[in-house]
Protein backbone atom coordinates (compact mmCIF):
# COMPACT_ATOMS: atom_id res chain seq x y z
CA UNK A 1 0.00 0.00 0.00
CA UNK A 2 1.43 3.09 -0.62
CA UNK A 3 2.16 5.72 1.77
CA UNK A 4 2.99 9.47 1.18
CA UNK A 5 0.31 12.59 0.89
CA UNK A 6 1.61 13.37 -2.61
CA UNK A 7 0.65 11.19 -4.75
CA UNK A 8 0.01 12.09 -8.47
CA UNK A 9 -2.91 10.31 -10.55
CA UNK A 10 -0.94 8.35 -11.95
CA UNK A 11 -0.29 6.36 -8.58
CA UNK A 12 -3.84 5.88 -8.49
CA UNK A 13 -3.96 4.63 -12.01
CA UNK A 14 -1.39 2.23 -11.51
CA UNK A 15 -3.05 1.26 -8.08
CA UNK A 16 -6.24 0.82 -9.88
CA UNK A 17 -4.89 -1.68 -13.25
CA UNK A 18 -3.32 -3.73 -10.77
CA UNK A 19 -6.95 -4.73 -8.99
CA UNK A 20 -8.86 -4.75 -12.16
CA UNK A 21 -5.72 -7.68 -13.05
CA UNK A 22 -6.73 -9.60 -10.04
CA UNK A 23 -10.38 -9.26 -10.57
CA UNK A 24 -9.98 -10.17 -14.34
CA UNK A 25 -7.33 -13.22 -13.02
CA UNK A 26 -9.90 -14.25 -9.84
CA UNK A 27 -12.97 -13.56 -11.06
CA UNK A 28 -13.32 -15.41 -14.69
CA UNK A 29 -14.38 -18.58 -13.47
CA UNK A 30 -17.39 -16.74 -11.21
CA UNK A 31 -18.45 -14.15 -13.97
CA UNK A 32 -18.81 -17.54 -16.33
CA UNK A 33 -21.39 -19.20 -13.51
CA UNK A 34 -22.87 -15.98 -13.34
CA UNK A 35 -23.26 -15.61 -17.32
CA UNK A 36 -24.96 -19.29 -17.30
CA UNK A 37 -27.40 -18.28 -14.55
CA UNK A 38 -28.48 -14.98 -16.48
CA UNK A 39 -28.37 -16.56 -19.89
CA UNK A 40 -30.88 -19.42 -18.71
CA UNK A 41 -32.68 -16.87 -17.50
CA UNK A 42 -33.35 -14.71 -20.23
CA UNK A 43 -33.77 -18.01 -22.74
CA UNK A 44 -36.74 -18.67 -20.27
CA UNK A 45 -38.33 -15.21 -20.64
CA UNK A 46 -36.43 -13.91 -17.23
CA UNK A 47 -35.85 -10.68 -16.00
CA UNK A 48 -32.27 -10.22 -14.38
CA UNK A 49 -33.49 -7.67 -11.25
CA UNK A 50 -30.44 -5.32 -10.30
CA UNK A 51 -30.06 -3.89 -6.69
CA UNK A 52 -27.57 -1.66 -5.37
CA UNK A 53 -27.64 0.42 -2.74
CA UNK A 54 -25.49 3.69 -2.31
CA UNK A 55 -22.83 4.04 -4.68
CA UNK A 56 -23.74 0.40 -5.34
CA UNK A 57 -26.79 1.76 -7.60
CA UNK A 58 -23.82 2.73 -10.34
CA UNK A 59 -23.68 -1.26 -11.33
CA UNK A 60 -27.65 -1.24 -12.15
CA UNK A 61 -27.21 2.33 -14.28
CA UNK A 62 -24.17 0.51 -16.15
CA UNK A 63 -26.57 -2.23 -16.96
CA UNK A 64 -29.67 -0.37 -18.40
CA UNK A 65 -31.59 1.87 -21.00
CA UNK A 66 -28.51 2.67 -23.45
CA UNK A 67 -27.14 0.91 -26.82
CA UNK A 68 -25.17 -2.28 -25.68
CA UNK A 69 -27.24 -3.01 -22.39
CA UNK A 70 -28.93 -6.15 -22.48
CA UNK A 71 -33.08 -5.21 -22.35
CA UNK A 72 -34.19 -7.47 -19.65
CA UNK A 73 -32.74 -5.89 -16.80
CA UNK A 74 -34.73 -4.08 -14.26
CA UNK A 75 -33.08 -2.02 -11.91
CA UNK A 76 -34.36 -1.45 -8.35
CA UNK A 77 -34.05 1.72 -7.00
CA UNK A 78 -34.41 2.50 -3.40
CA UNK A 79 -36.40 5.83 -4.10
CA UNK A 80 -38.91 3.36 -5.73
CA UNK A 81 -40.17 3.14 -1.88
CA UNK A 82 -40.69 7.03 -1.82
CA UNK A 83 -42.07 7.30 -5.57
CA UNK A 84 -44.84 4.76 -5.12
CA UNK A 85 -45.58 5.54 -1.56
CA UNK A 86 -44.35 3.41 0.65
CA UNK A 87 -42.24 5.45 2.88
CA UNK A 88 -42.02 9.29 3.49
CA UNK A 89 -39.24 11.23 2.31
CA UNK A 90 -37.93 12.55 5.78
CA UNK A 91 -38.09 8.21 7.02
CA UNK A 92 -36.37 8.04 3.63
CA UNK A 93 -33.63 10.71 4.07
CA UNK A 94 -33.03 10.03 7.96
CA UNK A 95 -29.82 10.76 8.98
CA UNK A 96 -29.56 8.58 11.96
CA UNK A 97 -31.45 5.31 11.02
CA UNK A 98 -29.86 4.91 7.65
CA UNK A 99 -32.22 3.43 4.71
CA UNK A 100 -29.92 1.40 3.21
CA UNK A 101 -29.07 0.03 7.04
CA UNK A 102 -32.49 -1.35 7.86
CA UNK A 103 -33.60 -4.94 7.54
CA UNK A 104 -37.29 -6.28 7.26
CA UNK A 105 -38.27 -4.28 4.39
CA UNK A 106 -37.14 -6.51 1.16
CA UNK A 107 -41.62 -7.64 1.54
CA UNK A 108 -42.62 -4.58 0.55
CA UNK A 109 -40.01 -4.11 -1.97
CA UNK A 110 -40.08 -7.05 -3.68
CA UNK A 111 -44.09 -6.90 -3.85
CA UNK A 112 -43.80 -3.74 -5.36
CA UNK A 113 -42.57 -5.31 -8.75
CA UNK A 114 -43.77 -7.47 -11.53
CA UNK A 115 -41.24 -10.85 -10.50
CA UNK A 116 -41.60 -14.20 -12.36
CA UNK A 117 -40.55 -17.01 -11.12
CA UNK A 118 -37.51 -17.51 -13.68
CA UNK A 119 -36.23 -14.09 -13.07
CA UNK A 120 -32.69 -13.77 -11.67
CA UNK A 121 -31.65 -11.32 -9.12
CA UNK A 122 -27.87 -9.47 -8.93
CA UNK A 123 -27.47 -7.75 -5.22
CA UNK A 124 -24.52 -5.28 -5.24
CA UNK A 125 -22.96 -4.06 -1.91
CA UNK A 126 -19.13 -3.27 -1.56
CA UNK A 127 -19.22 -3.70 2.42
CA UNK A 128 -22.53 -6.59 1.98
CA UNK A 129 -23.19 -5.77 5.80
CA UNK A 130 -26.13 -3.91 5.27
CA UNK A 131 -30.10 -4.92 6.17
CA UNK A 132 -31.65 -3.63 3.06
CA UNK A 133 -29.35 -5.83 0.38
CA UNK A 134 -29.36 -8.38 3.08
CA UNK A 135 -33.26 -8.83 3.30
CA UNK A 136 -33.50 -8.76 -0.62
CA UNK A 137 -31.39 -11.73 -1.50
CA UNK A 138 -33.15 -13.25 1.57
CA UNK A 139 -36.13 -12.89 -0.09
CA UNK A 140 -35.48 -13.96 -3.29
CA UNK A 141 -33.60 -16.95 -1.85
CA UNK A 142 -37.11 -17.78 -0.09
CA UNK A 143 -39.04 -17.07 -3.40
CA UNK A 144 -36.72 -19.79 -5.44
CA UNK A 145 -34.84 -17.46 -7.26
CA UNK A 146 -31.15 -17.42 -8.19
CA UNK A 147 -29.01 -15.24 -6.11
CA UNK A 148 -25.73 -13.47 -8.00
CA UNK A 149 -23.59 -11.25 -5.17
CA UNK A 150 -20.94 -8.65 -6.21
CA UNK A 151 -18.81 -7.76 -3.30
CA UNK A 152 -15.44 -6.82 -1.91
CA UNK A 153 -14.47 -9.86 0.12
CA UNK A 154 -11.78 -7.91 1.42
CA UNK A 155 -14.19 -5.45 2.83
CA UNK A 156 -17.07 -7.59 4.00
CA UNK A 157 -14.84 -10.79 5.66
CA UNK A 158 -14.12 -8.29 8.22
CA UNK A 159 -16.89 -5.98 9.64
CA UNK A 160 -19.86 -7.71 10.96
CA UNK A 161 -23.63 -7.77 9.53
CA UNK A 162 -25.86 -5.31 10.31
CA UNK A 163 -29.02 -7.84 9.94
CA UNK A 164 -30.45 -9.32 12.60
CA UNK A 165 -29.67 -12.40 10.89
CA UNK A 166 -26.33 -11.95 11.20
CA UNK A 167 -26.23 -12.74 7.49
CA UNK A 168 -24.06 -11.09 5.05
CA UNK A 169 -24.69 -10.78 1.68
CA UNK A 170 -21.67 -13.26 0.18
CA UNK A 171 -23.52 -16.02 2.52
CA UNK A 172 -26.96 -15.84 0.38
CA UNK A 173 -25.33 -15.69 -3.39
CA UNK A 174 -25.51 -18.63 -5.60
CA UNK A 175 -22.42 -17.14 -7.53
CA UNK A 176 -20.12 -14.33 -4.87
CA UNK A 177 -18.24 -12.34 -7.23
CA UNK A 178 -15.20 -10.68 -5.54
CA UNK A 179 -14.47 -6.81 -6.81
CA UNK A 180 -10.98 -7.26 -5.27
CA UNK A 181 -11.58 -4.27 -3.78
CA UNK A 182 -9.78 -3.47 -0.17
CA UNK A 183 -11.30 -2.79 2.99
CA UNK A 184 -12.75 0.64 3.58
CA UNK A 185 -12.93 0.74 -0.90
CA UNK A 186 -10.25 3.21 -0.96
CA UNK A 187 -7.18 2.24 -2.57
CA UNK A 188 -3.98 5.09 -1.47
CA UNK A 189 -3.19 5.51 2.15
CA UNK A 190 -2.12 8.98 3.47
CA UNK A 191 0.69 9.86 6.13
CA UNK A 192 -2.19 10.27 8.71
CA UNK A 193 -3.25 6.41 7.68
CA UNK A 194 -6.76 7.41 6.22
CA UNK A 195 -7.13 6.52 2.54
CA UNK A 196 -8.04 8.46 -0.29
CA UNK A 197 -9.64 7.68 -4.15
CA UNK A 198 -11.75 4.58 -4.39
CA UNK A 199 -12.49 1.73 -6.67
CA UNK A 200 -15.44 0.22 -6.16
CA UNK A 201 -17.50 1.96 -8.89
CA UNK A 202 -14.67 1.60 -11.31
CA UNK A 203 -14.47 -2.25 -11.21
CA UNK A 204 -18.16 -2.34 -11.03
CA UNK A 205 -18.37 -0.28 -14.42
CA UNK A 206 -15.98 -3.55 -15.72
CA UNK A 207 -17.96 -6.27 -14.02
CA UNK A 208 -21.55 -4.33 -15.54
CA UNK A 209 -19.74 -5.24 -19.17
CA UNK A 210 -17.95 -8.53 -18.47
CA UNK A 211 -21.34 -10.03 -17.17
CA UNK A 212 -23.04 -8.55 -19.87
CA UNK A 213 -20.18 -9.69 -22.91
CA UNK A 214 -20.66 -13.06 -21.17
CA UNK A 215 -24.10 -13.54 -21.10
CA UNK A 216 -24.26 -12.18 -24.77
CA UNK A 217 -21.62 -15.17 -25.37
CA UNK A 218 -24.14 -17.79 -23.94
CA UNK A 219 -26.87 -16.92 -25.64
CA UNK A 220 -24.71 -16.67 -29.50
CA UNK A 221 -23.53 -20.43 -28.16
CA UNK A 222 -27.46 -21.29 -27.41
CA UNK A 223 -28.42 -19.69 -31.10
CA UNK A 224 -30.89 -17.93 -28.74
CA UNK A 225 -32.00 -14.36 -29.60
CA UNK A 226 -29.55 -11.67 -27.54
CA UNK A 227 -31.80 -9.12 -26.92
CA UNK A 228 -29.48 -5.81 -26.54
CA UNK A 229 -30.51 -2.45 -27.74
CA UNK A 230 -28.70 -1.19 -30.96
CA UNK A 231 -27.54 2.58 -30.91
CA UNK A 232 -30.31 4.62 -32.75
CA UNK A 233 -28.47 5.26 -35.94
CA UNK A 234 -31.47 4.19 -38.12
CA UNK A 235 -35.36 3.55 -38.34
CA UNK A 236 -34.35 0.15 -38.75
CA UNK A 237 -32.47 -0.24 -35.20
CA UNK A 238 -34.88 2.02 -33.45
CA UNK A 239 -37.57 -0.23 -34.14
CA UNK A 240 -35.73 -2.99 -33.13
CA UNK A 241 -35.42 -1.72 -30.08
CA UNK A 242 -38.81 -0.22 -29.60
CA UNK A 243 -39.93 -3.70 -30.28
CA UNK A 244 -37.78 -5.13 -27.33
CA UNK A 245 -38.40 -2.67 -25.11
CA UNK A 246 -42.35 -3.80 -25.82
CA UNK A 247 -41.76 -7.58 -24.84
CA UNK A 248 -40.75 -6.96 -21.21
CA UNK A 249 -43.03 -4.07 -20.98
CA UNK A 250 -44.42 -3.23 -17.12
CA UNK A 251 -41.13 -5.92 -15.80
CA UNK A 252 -38.09 -3.84 -16.53
CA UNK B 1 -7.13 -13.85 -17.33
CA UNK B 2 -10.58 -13.33 -18.77
CA UNK B 3 -10.56 -13.88 -22.53
CA UNK B 4 -13.70 -11.37 -22.48
CA UNK B 5 -12.97 -7.93 -25.19
CA UNK B 6 -14.39 -5.86 -22.27
CA UNK B 7 -11.24 -5.99 -19.84
CA UNK B 8 -8.76 -5.54 -22.31
CA UNK B 9 -10.67 -2.49 -23.37
CA UNK B 10 -10.65 -1.45 -19.82
CA UNK B 11 -7.20 -1.74 -18.95
CA UNK B 12 -6.21 -0.17 -22.10
CA UNK B 13 -8.63 3.09 -20.64
CA UNK B 14 -6.69 2.81 -17.63
CA UNK B 15 -3.81 3.19 -19.05
CA UNK B 16 -3.32 4.98 -21.90
CA UNK B 17 -6.16 7.01 -21.99
CA UNK B 18 -6.95 8.29 -18.45
CA UNK B 19 -3.01 9.42 -18.64
CA UNK B 20 -3.75 11.77 -21.37
CA UNK B 21 -6.10 13.76 -19.42
CA UNK B 22 -3.93 13.77 -16.13
CA UNK B 23 -3.11 17.90 -17.06
CA UNK B 24 -6.72 18.32 -17.39
CA UNK B 25 -7.56 16.95 -14.66
CA UNK B 26 -5.05 18.88 -12.31
CA UNK B 27 -5.63 22.41 -13.80
CA UNK B 28 -9.51 21.58 -12.73
CA UNK B 29 -8.66 20.24 -9.44
CA UNK B 30 -6.79 23.67 -8.92
CA UNK B 31 -9.66 26.08 -10.00
CA UNK B 32 -12.05 23.60 -7.97
CA UNK B 33 -9.38 24.15 -4.97
CA UNK B 34 -10.24 27.32 -4.88
CA UNK B 35 -13.91 27.16 -4.35
CA UNK B 36 -12.90 24.21 -1.51
CA UNK B 37 -10.73 26.98 0.33
CA UNK B 38 -13.52 30.00 -0.04
CA UNK B 39 -15.63 27.25 1.65
CA UNK B 40 -17.89 26.70 -1.22
CA UNK B 41 -19.36 23.60 -2.25
CA UNK B 42 -18.94 21.85 -5.79
CA UNK B 43 -22.18 21.41 -7.18
CA UNK B 44 -22.51 18.35 -9.29
CA UNK B 45 -24.80 17.07 -12.08
CA UNK B 46 -25.23 14.08 -14.40
CA UNK B 47 -28.41 12.98 -15.67
CA UNK B 48 -29.28 8.91 -16.55
CA UNK B 49 -26.10 6.92 -16.82
CA UNK B 50 -24.15 9.85 -16.14
CA UNK B 51 -25.64 9.99 -12.50
CA UNK B 52 -22.62 8.09 -11.88
CA UNK B 53 -20.12 10.46 -11.68
CA UNK B 54 -21.68 13.08 -9.64
CA UNK B 55 -22.20 9.49 -7.12
CA UNK B 56 -18.23 9.46 -7.30
CA UNK B 57 -17.35 12.84 -6.08
CA UNK B 58 -20.18 12.82 -3.39
CA UNK B 59 -20.07 11.70 -0.16
CA UNK B 60 -17.91 9.18 -1.50
CA UNK B 61 -15.17 6.33 0.56
CA UNK B 62 -11.99 8.12 -0.05
CA UNK B 63 -13.65 11.36 -0.97
CA UNK B 64 -13.68 14.70 0.14
CA UNK B 65 -16.88 16.30 1.82
CA UNK B 66 -17.50 19.63 -0.08
CA UNK B 67 -19.97 18.19 -2.72
CA UNK B 68 -23.73 18.35 -3.49
CA UNK B 69 -25.67 16.52 -6.28
CA UNK B 70 -28.60 18.52 -8.32
CA UNK B 71 -31.53 15.90 -9.39
CA UNK B 72 -34.31 16.76 -11.29
CA UNK B 73 -35.82 13.79 -9.72
CA UNK B 74 -35.67 15.49 -6.29
CA UNK B 75 -39.14 17.29 -7.32
CA UNK B 76 -40.49 14.47 -7.13
CA UNK B 77 -39.35 12.65 -4.26
CA UNK B 78 -40.16 16.24 -2.50
CA UNK B 79 -43.41 16.53 -3.66
CA UNK B 80 -42.65 19.38 -5.27
CA UNK B 81 -43.93 18.46 -8.53
CA UNK B 82 -46.07 15.47 -9.71
CA UNK B 83 -43.89 12.70 -12.16
CA UNK B 84 -46.97 13.20 -14.39
CA UNK B 85 -46.92 16.99 -14.30
CA UNK B 86 -42.83 16.92 -14.59
CA UNK B 87 -42.83 15.03 -18.05
CA UNK B 88 -44.95 18.25 -19.29
CA UNK B 89 -43.06 21.31 -17.69
CA UNK B 90 -40.20 23.33 -19.90
CA UNK B 91 -37.06 22.26 -18.64
CA UNK B 92 -36.43 26.28 -17.79
CA UNK B 93 -39.63 26.19 -15.35
CA UNK B 94 -38.55 22.72 -13.50
CA UNK B 95 -34.35 24.16 -13.21
CA UNK B 96 -35.84 27.45 -11.93
CA UNK B 97 -37.72 24.89 -9.05
CA UNK B 98 -34.16 22.78 -8.49
CA UNK B 99 -32.48 26.28 -8.21
CA UNK B 100 -35.30 26.93 -5.04
CA UNK B 101 -34.88 24.29 -3.09
CA UNK B 102 -31.01 23.96 -2.89
CA UNK B 103 -28.89 26.29 -0.46
CA UNK B 104 -26.23 27.26 -3.31
CA UNK B 105 -24.10 29.91 -1.81
CA UNK B 106 -22.73 32.76 -4.13
CA UNK B 107 -19.32 31.07 -3.56
CA UNK B 108 -20.19 26.95 -4.99
CA UNK B 109 -19.16 25.99 -7.77
CA UNK B 110 -20.26 23.94 -10.76
CA UNK B 111 -19.04 20.94 -12.00
CA UNK B 112 -21.35 18.88 -14.75
CA UNK B 113 -20.88 15.57 -16.61
CA UNK B 114 -22.08 15.04 -19.71
CA UNK B 115 -21.33 11.69 -22.16
CA UNK B 116 -23.79 12.32 -24.68
CA UNK B 117 -26.44 14.52 -25.75
CA UNK B 118 -27.28 17.47 -23.20
CA UNK B 119 -30.09 17.37 -20.81
CA UNK B 120 -32.34 19.99 -21.63
CA UNK B 121 -32.68 20.93 -17.45
CA UNK B 122 -28.79 20.23 -17.22
CA UNK B 123 -28.44 23.28 -19.43
CA UNK B 124 -31.40 25.17 -18.25
CA UNK B 125 -28.85 24.76 -14.79
CA UNK B 126 -26.12 25.67 -16.22
CA UNK B 127 -27.53 29.01 -17.32
CA UNK B 128 -28.56 30.03 -13.85
CA UNK B 129 -25.51 29.56 -12.66
CA UNK B 130 -23.96 31.63 -15.35
CA UNK B 131 -26.80 34.51 -14.38
CA UNK B 132 -25.71 33.93 -10.89
CA UNK B 133 -22.11 34.67 -11.70
CA UNK B 134 -20.94 30.98 -10.14
CA UNK B 135 -18.26 28.97 -12.06
CA UNK B 136 -19.14 26.70 -14.64
CA UNK B 137 -16.88 23.34 -15.33
CA UNK B 138 -17.80 21.04 -17.55
CA UNK B 139 -16.36 17.40 -18.38
CA UNK B 140 -18.23 16.39 -22.20
CA UNK B 141 -18.30 14.44 -24.90
CA UNK B 142 -18.05 17.21 -27.04
CA UNK B 143 -18.66 15.55 -30.20
CA UNK B 144 -22.10 14.04 -28.91
CA UNK B 145 -23.76 17.80 -29.01
CA UNK B 146 -20.98 20.37 -29.89
CA UNK B 147 -23.68 22.71 -30.68
CA UNK B 148 -24.85 22.85 -26.93
CA UNK B 149 -25.01 26.19 -25.54
CA UNK B 150 -23.47 24.61 -22.34
CA UNK B 151 -20.49 24.18 -24.27
CA UNK B 152 -20.20 27.27 -24.51
CA UNK B 153 -20.83 29.04 -21.93
CA UNK B 154 -19.14 27.04 -19.40
CA UNK B 155 -15.61 28.62 -18.13
CA UNK B 156 -14.20 25.66 -19.02
CA UNK B 157 -14.50 22.12 -20.64
CA UNK B 158 -12.85 19.50 -20.73
CA UNK B 159 -13.54 17.14 -23.44
CA UNK B 160 -13.53 13.39 -23.07
CA UNK B 161 -13.77 12.93 -26.45
CA UNK B 162 -14.88 9.19 -26.80
CA UNK B 163 -16.31 9.44 -30.24
CA UNK B 164 -19.84 9.67 -31.56
CA UNK B 165 -21.10 6.11 -30.64
CA UNK B 166 -19.87 4.86 -26.90
CA UNK B 167 -19.13 1.00 -27.75
CA UNK B 168 -16.22 -0.67 -27.79
CA UNK B 169 -16.78 -3.83 -28.03
CA UNK B 170 -18.33 -6.62 -30.87
CA UNK B 171 -18.90 -9.96 -29.93
CA UNK B 172 -19.58 -11.43 -33.14
CA UNK B 173 -21.78 -8.70 -34.99
CA UNK B 174 -23.47 -7.25 -31.51
CA UNK B 175 -22.17 -3.97 -30.33
CA UNK B 176 -21.80 -3.44 -26.63
CA UNK B 177 -19.29 -2.33 -23.96
CA UNK B 178 -19.96 1.90 -23.32
CA UNK B 179 -16.73 3.05 -21.13
CA UNK B 180 -18.44 6.94 -20.87
CA UNK B 181 -18.97 5.77 -17.08
CA UNK B 182 -15.42 3.92 -16.77
CA UNK B 183 -13.56 6.83 -18.02
CA UNK B 184 -16.31 9.24 -15.72
CA UNK B 185 -15.27 7.32 -12.58
CA UNK B 186 -11.50 6.99 -12.95
CA UNK B 187 -11.21 10.60 -13.68
CA UNK B 188 -13.45 11.51 -10.53
CA UNK B 189 -10.99 9.58 -8.16
CA UNK B 190 -8.11 11.08 -10.07
CA UNK B 191 -9.75 14.58 -9.73
CA UNK B 192 -10.20 13.61 -5.87
CA UNK B 193 -6.39 12.80 -5.38
CA UNK B 194 -5.51 16.13 -7.13
CA UNK B 195 -7.79 18.43 -5.52
CA UNK B 196 -5.88 16.76 -2.10
CA UNK B 197 -2.64 17.46 -3.48
CA UNK B 198 -3.68 20.69 -4.56
CA UNK B 199 -5.33 21.77 -1.32
CA UNK B 200 -2.53 20.50 0.69
CA UNK B 201 -0.27 22.45 -1.42
CA UNK B 202 -1.72 25.40 -0.26
CA UNK B 203 -1.65 24.68 3.35
CA UNK B 204 -5.38 23.74 3.60
CA UNK B 205 -6.11 20.61 6.07
CA UNK B 206 -7.82 18.33 4.18
CA UNK B 207 -10.12 15.22 5.96
CA UNK B 208 -11.10 12.56 3.75
CA UNK B 209 -14.10 10.63 3.95
CA UNK B 210 -14.22 7.18 5.20
CA UNK B 211 -16.15 4.21 3.64
CA UNK B 212 -20.17 4.61 5.74
CA UNK B 213 -19.51 1.09 6.52
CA UNK B 214 -16.92 0.53 8.58
CA UNK B 215 -16.42 1.37 12.55
CA UNK B 216 -16.54 4.98 13.73
CA UNK B 217 -17.42 6.28 10.27
CA UNK B 218 -20.38 7.91 11.21
CA UNK B 219 -18.58 9.77 13.58
CA UNK B 220 -15.72 10.74 11.45
CA UNK B 221 -17.33 11.79 8.46
CA UNK B 222 -19.58 14.25 10.56
CA UNK B 223 -16.43 16.07 11.44
CA UNK B 224 -16.17 16.81 7.76
CA UNK B 225 -19.63 17.58 6.29
CA UNK B 226 -20.99 18.75 9.60
CA UNK B 227 -19.76 22.67 8.51
CA UNK B 228 -21.38 22.23 5.59
CA UNK B 229 -24.78 21.07 7.06
CA UNK B 230 -27.89 21.49 4.62
CA UNK B 231 -25.61 22.42 1.90
CA UNK B 232 -23.99 19.02 0.93
CA UNK B 233 -27.07 16.92 1.87
CA UNK B 234 -29.71 20.05 0.58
Amino acid sequence: MHKSNKMSAQVFLDAATEIVTNFAQGQEENIDKAATICANAIEKGGVIHVFGSGHSLGVGLELIGRPGNLVPIHQIFTTDFVTKGNVPLDEFRDPVDRFERRPYLADKLYDMYDVHKEDVFLIISNSGINGLVIDLAIKAKQEGHPVIVITSLQHTTVEDSRHPSGHKLMDLGDVVIDNAGPHGDALLTLEDGSKIASISSIVGVIVSHDLTEGIVRKLQEKNVEVPVLKPNTSDENIKYNEELLERYQGRI
Amino acid sequence: MSNHKYIDTSLNIIKEKLPTMSDSIRELASELSTTMKNDGVIQLMGVDQDYAFRMELGYRAGGLGQFHGLDSEDLVLRGIVSAEDAKNMEASELAEKMWSIYNIHPQDSFLFYVSGSVDPIMLEIAKLAKKNNHVLHVVGNVVRDKDSEIYTIADKVIDTDLGEIDLTTDVNGVAMGPVSNLVGNLFAQCLTLELFNSLEEQGVEVNVLWSANIVGADEHNATITDPYEGRWNA
